[in-house]
């Protein structure tokens, strides 16, 4: 009995590593069909709302699918062209704002070295910052035939995540019953007890945190609209892009926009009010909207999220930060549900009552 | 036809109808309305059991509630002398393991599928999240419950002081 066990953990273990290897390699390729399949995942609620009125689910998709089509057209048309004229607005002034930032970056490395002269000595003329922002725009453009094929690749995307997520949503909960008809009876109920923990975990995680980018990429277009800051919308949709993960939104959104008013404005007290601005917009995001739209679903503790976040870098650069903390609350579920299990079954075997 | 009838056509999922029309048959679940019961329906999972196949062993956590919607299921009981008894033979429409919604206890019962079918499952917390959600519902359910564990005790009442006049 024990060799079998034995054999069989040896089994599950090459199976996972099999599984694991070929998710590693076929990863940029796998992508946007997961893409495609999370937004299925969660579109389904909706969809649910409907069926369990007794309507046919395919049906329900295709009207779903024509009226985000329709509300993604007004969008657009809405969004767009702000959105055009300021990437190409911001485009044309991008040489002068260089300048700005070479003058700017060239002060700062005469005043520290006149500072560290009568310390150090002719060893202050090292003391320098080696940036120059002509140098990285040329770097940019140069690699600009590689972005393009970058681009297309994207393309490809935009076909293939509907597609996805049309099957994903019209076949429903048939995936899953499929799934538990693959597995053993034993361990049925185990799997649904996962399932149904991670559904209701992940799914109010990444629903919470697609409504909370929302919530903090219009605060964000509103507050600098009324400022007066140039490029409001583009501001605004980077940080709602970058807000999912941990500590960006801030940081990129924030640190763009200040870059922006120093090029465009060069005051003081605007670079102020927009750094006010974004702190606002955190603790609004802190104490009202996490609390509000995430609730209770995901209790990862600062210190797990930041590991996590450090770890998705190291393990998967940028698509590594992009997933840590979704991986995070998996990884949670699963540990959740075996201590709980562990528990249980040490209270059954002591004849007491499982609480 | 009239616009609406077409539209009813085109959207009216008669399998939904069909599986909501089952679980309004279904003890637990009398009473309840159509978009409650759809939306019982859908937190549901739905599995195909073969004979012979083991759907919970007594002693084992119990986690979710079964609604057998074809085929056969047999409960039995292991006494402490090993000896096995049978509790009761259950068919499409009946509902088994529903203490897992009332205590975390371990099941009490061996469940043995008898002929082939399809079971329905429902984990337990996530029943209870759809009871939280609609109090009302809950409140009918857990009626709906306690005139089955009811009726249960009743019988097993009549049991013990049938064999206790033997």
């Amino acid at each position: 009995m024990n060799e079998i066990r034995f054999w069989r953990a040896v089994i599950s273990l090459l199976a996972l590593g099999v599984f694991l290897f070929v998710l590693v390699k076929l990863f940029t390729v796998l992508l946007p069909f997961a893409f495609g399949l999370m937004l299925a995942y969660l579109a389904n609620p909706l969809v649910d709302r409907f069926t369990a009125l007794g309507l046919k689910r395919d049906r329900v998709v295709v009207v779903l699918y024509l009226s985000l089509l329709t509300v993604g057209v007004v969008l657009c048309m809405w969004l767009i062209p702000p959105l055009i004229h300021q990437v190409n607005e911001t485009l044309a002034s991008l040489p002068k704002y260089a300048k700005m930032m070479d003058d700017l970056v060239l002060r700062f490395n005469s005043e520290i070295q006149r500072l560290a002269a009568p310390l150090i000595g002719a060893r202050a003329r090292s003391l320098v910052i080696p940036f120059r922002a002509d140098e990285m725009m040329t770097g940019v453009l140069m690699k600009l035939p590689e972005n393009a094929a970058s681009v297309a690749h994207a393309g490809m995307w935009i076909i293939i995540i509907p597609f996805v997520s049309f099957f994903g949503l019209s076949r429903g909960k048939q995936w899953i019953d499929a799934l538990f008809n693959l597995t053993p009876s034993q361990h049925v109920e185990s799997l649904l007890g996962f399932l149904a923990e991670l559904n209701a975990t992940l799914g109010a995680y990444l629903r919470g945190v697609m409504i909370e980018s929302l919530c903090v990429g219009l605060l964000t277009i509103l507050g600098l609209h009324f400022m007066g800051v140039d490029n409001a919308v583009l501001l605004g949709v980077i940080t709602a892009l970058v807000n999912p993960i941990p500590f960006m939104a801030p940081i990129i959104g924030g640190g763009l926009a200040l870059l922006m008013v120093y090029f465009q404005l060069q005051s003081v007290s605007m670079l102020l009010a927009v750094a006010i601005l974004f702190i606002s917009i955190r603790l609004v995001d802190d104490f009202v909207l996490i609390p509000f739209v995430l609730g209770r679903s995901v209790h990862l503790h600062p210190v797990v999220m930041v590991f996590s976040v450090l770890a998705g870098v190291e393990l998967g650069g940028f698509l590594g930060l992009v997933f840590a903390i979704p991986a995070t609350v998996i990884l949670k579920v699963i540990l959740t549900l075996l201590l709980q299990g562990r528990q249980e079954r040490f209270f059954i075997r002591q004849g007491h009552v499982v609480t | 036809m009239s616009i609406y009838g077409l539209v009813k056509k085109l959207f009216r999922d008669a399998q939904n109808s069909d599986d909501l029309a089952f679980f309004r048959e279904i003890s637990i679940f009398h009473g309840l309305q159509k978009r409650h019961l759809g939306r019982i329906l859908q937190a549901m999972q739905k599995r195909k059991y073969y004979t012979g196949e083991i759907v919970f062993q007594q002693g084992q956590e119990g986690k979710a509630v079964f609604v057998i919607r074809s085929g056969g299921v047999e409960l039995s009981r292991s006494g402490s002398n090993d000896k096995v008894k049978v509790l009761a033979r259950l068919g499409p429409g009946q509902i088994f393991g529903e203490m897992a919604l009332l205590e975390h206890q371990p099941r009490t019962a061996t469940a043995r599928v008898t002929e082939d079918g399809e079971i329905y499952l429902l984990y337990t917390a996530t029943f209870e999240s759809l009871l939280h959600r609609d109090p009302a519902v809950g409140v009918e359910i857990m009626r709906n419950i306690a005139v089955v564990l009811s009726a249960l005790l009743r019988k097993s009442n009549e049991e013990r002081d049938k064999e206790k006049g033997d």
